[in-house]
């Protein structure tokens, strides 16, 4: 059996409803995502199959109550993994495209926890790049280890302000 | 009150898992209302937060849940409202 990877997807469509429309392309043209996990985000795996129409759904939780997978489940949705907090959901159709998530309440409350998330992390990389940046600079190190501190305070601040882009970008395709 | 929070908090005057909660506003709207799996877990968490619905049992991974006394009056001032709206609806029919 073939199979294909794909890297950094998630990063590539950054926005909940984009990366589904782009994994359901995928199924289209045969291309199967069986399974996902931690690091799928970064590298993800497909399978060639037959042709096929699936409904992908990604949903944040970061801690889901005891009953959030039966919940999904009962209705016809198969697990596929998490990356994170994101979980991947999928379910075959033949006519009517299946909806997770069916009002505009709950379709923005699913994109605010997406916003969320990214903003802790962007948060925590603000954070620690600035900490780096000022030890290279004040902190009593050899020129060295001085530098390589100023490089990953430099890279971890580029890491912040590309989740705030994402932060936006999803913010502004909060309806779908 | 959206349309979706009344028909759940209709749904939990019987308990109900969130999945029996799905099939019952199916039932009551003939299928006009198909709630989401996302959906209805989102509004159970938001109801159950703001104190209008309570868990009662766990069973399965499954979770059954019922509308509260505070869940019925505000479910009781959501119908007095729509029943005057649809009042004074009918006077223009």
């Amino acid at each position: 059996m073939s199979t294909k990877r794909e890297w950094f997807a998630a990063f590539r469509y950054v926005a909940p409803a984009d990366f589904e429309d782009w994994m359901e392309a995928q199924a289209r043209e045969g291309w199967l995502l069986e399974h996902v996990g931690q690091w799928s985000s970064i590298r993800m795996t497909f399978q060639k199959g037959e042709p096929a129409t699936y409904r992908y759904v990604i949903d944040a939780q970061v801690s889901p109550r005891p009953d959030y997978l039966t919940t999904y489940q009962d209705a016809g949705w198969q697990h596929l993994g998490r990356m994170a907090s994101a979980y991947v959901w999928r379910r075959r159709y033949d006519d009517l495209r299946p909806e997770a998530f069916t009002d505009a309440e709950t379709v923005r409350a699913r994109s605010q926890r997406f916003v969320g998330a990214v903003a802790v992390a962007g948060s925590v990389l603000a954070v620690g790049g600035l900490a780096m940046l000022l030890a290279s600079f004040f902190a009593d190190l050899s020129a060295g280890y001085a530098n390589q501190m100023l490089a990953a305070g430099i890279l971890f601040e580029a890491m912040a302000v590309t989740l705030v882009f994402v932060a936006v970008r999803i913010r502004r395709r909060r309806d779908r | 009150m959206s349309e979706t929070m009344f028909y759940i908090l209709f749904a939990l005057r019987t308990e109900r898992h969130g999945y029996g909660v799905m099939q019952r506003v199916e039932e009551l709207t003939e299928g006009r209302i198909v709630l989401g799996a996302g959906t209805i877990y989102t509004s159970l968490g938001k109801l159950e937060a703001d104190g209008l619905v309570t868990v009662t049992s766990r069973e399965d991974r499954r979770t059954n849940y019922l509308i509260t006394p505070r869940g019925t009056e505000v479910l009781r001032q959501e119908a007095r409202r729509l029943a005057e709206l649809s009042r004074y609806a009918k006077e223009i029919l």
